[in-house]
């Protein structure tokens, strides 16, 4: 080929240090995306610069479908597969990014070796990524001493916790910058605030005769840099899980994440800009044997006169395309309240109304849009405190908490509340009545309430895409549990309770999204 | 390529493949070897082997390398017993894992050459299909751009920035946080 001769002389006859002239244009697109999907995302987004062709490879389907790969190949994740931690994140909107990982299994606390944000253990060599606002460092849990070591949000009393004993002088800054963050933090990243937080850090860790665990001598695992820098820097927010995948939103556009392996694509933006109101899904097929990884992205949004519009975005194109859904009034009615993040099951994706008794869906091989109803509620029942959706094994599954009371019209205080959990599963091949599966029932008691609404100790199943057949996950008076459907058994995994009600406030209502890890 | 062994090992060693490079030298190859290219594999399936395999793509000095290449990785799949390249796949016995280890070196000591040629290899390995080879090469460049400025990789490869400077505002606003 021409190509090949045109490099040969010069590779020929230089031999040594002198590169030929243009040597990369030579190389095909394939080739050049073959090298660049290889390079850490930042990296190769800092590539989009070198040159508009090598910007087209880079939002291109192969670099779409190939980045994301994981290397080495992972075994499929199988039903039982319980995710190595959740992902909690706050429903609040606080004007930064906050996360709360909380492993599965209590005594993997160690394992996951995280505890932030008090000592970060990323450290780069190159200047660290500027956080726009400080306290977005996810909060971490240490499970193992129940105690919650989390970013002082917006105190400055952080030192006086007796459990936070790493490096004071970096906590009082950290904690200052905390503040001028929330209060301006626009001014913040102008004057560079997080340029002498980090000299602090590093001035206290050497010093700091306390600082436990000394500057981490093996690699800092990419799941680490993923939750502490990453996030922070692109801005984002969950909003759909699959699988190993996460599907984060910014202001202005979206990013299909890799935790695990610290790398993301940055999708070009929708043709509408992401707004609350939307319904978003995800979606991914990993082809091992061809090294791709094909996804797909659903924006649900209502558009006006009660018209529903549906953005899709396919790692095969490269491109969002966008389409009005017929004859989908009543989704586009309920639309307004998603909540919870898309689950897809089969070639449709779901979302939970948050006016109860819904469940929207959308086809989205077919581009149509429904609504289902939720599973009846139990006998007797009050009415229903809460309820969860989910995917297990293929299909979708919802839990439920419905209120027994006998004493109803009392608005005093009172026990004997009884609570009722209920999971079902929805049967494949379920038409337009969708046909809900009970799979477990049982009686929570010793509930009581303070006026009306006001329960104690009901029990909130947290569900999500993936989850495990035989457990759920409960939070129970800002309590996590895990609560083992076969046995009845349940293990405390964390709290999110804090006496000064900081975190317990922050998370009062949170969203969960799987995390997986191999090894 | 040494592998005498059973007799349908014999069978295959004995098929030889005459590959021809752009400057008409010729290379004799086990067909073990050759089949490594994916290329050249479907060209024996079709039986349009005959008389050599003319390789217009590729001179006679890194046809000479990616022989080099495959000969050795030939040796490795054959002890691999028909699952060829899942490297991943782990659970190798004790004495594989020597012959990986062997087979690392090889690829480290094969990657020492100047860029010109690592892009050569690139090409021949892309036009060849050789998976493992373009793999290995691939990876070798993205290394080597890793942590790099667009700048520093403008020079490294002589690339024309044809970017106008409103465009260049417009990527570095889109993904701000590439550059921080």
């Amino acid at each position: 080929m021409a190509a090949t001769q045109a490099i040969t002389p010069g590779g020929d006859g230089s031999g040594g240090e002198e590169v030929p002239p243009m040597v990369v244009p030579h190389l095909d697109d394939g080739v050049v995306s073959d090298i660049l999907h290889r390079l850490p995302s930042k990296d190769a987004y800092r590539l989009t610069l070198v040159c508009p062709r090598w910007r087209e490879i880079i939002s291109g389907p192969a670099f779409l479908s190939r980045h994301l790969f994981p290397r080495p190949t992972p075994p499929p994740l199988v039903d039982e597969d319980l995710p190595r931690a959740l992902i909690l994140q706050p429903r609040r909107k606080v004007g930064y990014t906050h996360l709360t990982l909380v492993p599965t299994d209590p005594a993997d606390a160690f394992h996951l070796n995280l505890n932030l944000p008090l000592d970060p253990k990323y450290k780069s060599d190159e200047p660290r990524c500027r956080h726009k606002i400080k306290p977005p460092t996810p909060g971490l849990c240490d499970t193992a001493t129940d105690n919650f070591i989390l970013s002082s949000l917006y105190s400055d009393d952080a030192n006086e916790d007796p459990d936070e004993l790493s490096g004071g002088g970096a906590i009082d800054d950290d904690a200052g910058d905390g503040n001028s963050a929330v209060e301006d933090p626009d001014h913040m990243s102008e004057n560079g605030g997080a340029v002498s937080v980090d000299k602090a850090e590093e001035a206290a860790v050497p010093a700091g005769e306390e600082a436990a665990p000394p500057p981490a001598t093996s690699p800092v695992p990419d799941y680490v840099v993923f939750f502490e820098c990453t996030v922070p820097m692109l801005d984002i927010s969950f909003v759909a899980s699959h699988g190993r995948l996460l599907l984060g939103r910014s202001r202005t556009r979206y990013y299909v994440c890799d935790a695990a392996a610290n790398r993301w694509l940055a999708l070009p933006p929708p043709p509408t800009s992401p707004t609350k109101d939307t319904a978003t899904g995800l979606h991914y097929d990993l082809d091992a044997a061809a090294g791709r990884v094909s996804f797909t992205v659903v924006v649900l949004s209502r558009a006006r006169r009660r018209r529903l519009r549906a953005e899709t975005f396919s790692s095969a194109t490269g491109r969002w395309e966008a389409a009005d859904v017929p004859g989908a009034q009543g989704a586009a009615r309920r639309l307004g309240g998603v909540a919870s993040p898309g689950i897809r099951v089969g070639a449709c994706f779901y979302w939970l109304c948050r006016r109860r008794g819904h469940v929207v869906r959308y086809d989205a091989a077919r581009g149509r849009a429904s609504v289902v109803g939720e599973p009846p509620e139990a006998e007797e029942s009050k009415g229903r405190a809460w309820r969860s959706l989910g995917s297990v094994g293929g299909r979708l599954r919802m839990c439920a908490f419905d209120i027994r009371d006998e004493e109803s019209s009392n608005m005093l205080p009172h026990d004997g509340v009884e609570g009722v959990h209920g999971v079902w599963v929805m049967d494949a091949g379920a038409g337009a009545a969708a046909a809900w599966r009970r799979v477990h029932e049982a009686v929570v008691e010793d509930m009581s309430t303070y006026y009306f609404n006001m329960l104690w100790g009901h029990e909130m199943a947290l569900d999500f895409a993936g989850a495990c057949t035989d457990s759920i996950v409960v939070d129970k008076d800002k309590f996590l549990l895990r609560y083992d459907l076969v046995s009845g058994e349940k293990v405390r995994l964390a709290s999110l309770y804090r006496d000064d009600g900081k975190l317990g406030a922050l998370y009062g209502r949170f969203r969960v999204f799987p995390f997986y890890r191999s090894g | 390529m040494a592998s005498a062994g059973s007799g349908d090992e014999k069978a295959a060693a004995a098929a030889m493949i005459t590959l021809i490079s752009s400057d008409n030298e010729k290379f004799e190859v086990t067909e073990a070897t050759a089949t490594l290219s994916q290329t050249i594999r479907h060209m024996i399936e079709d039986g349009c082997t005959d008389g050599g395999v003319p390789l217009p793509n590729v001179t006679s000095k890194i046809l000479a390398r990616v022989i080099e290449y495959c000969k050795k990785h030939a040796t490795a799949a054959a002890g691999e017993e028909g699952s060829s390249s899942s490297f991943s796949d782990a659970a190798f016995l004790e004495v594989d894992r020597a012959f990986l280890e062997e087979l690392e070196e090889f690829d480290d000591a094969f990657l020492e050459v100047d860029r010109a040629t690592l892009f050569d290899l690139i090409l021949a390995a892309n036009y060849l299909d050789i998976k493992g080879l373009l793999n290995l090469t691939c990876q070798k460049v993205a290394d080597s751009v890793k942590g790099k400025t667009p700048e520093q990789i403008r020079e490294m490869y002589n690339i024309v920035n044809d970017l106008t400077p409103e465009e260049e505002a417009e990527i570095r606003r889109e993904t701000q946080w590439a550059f921080e």
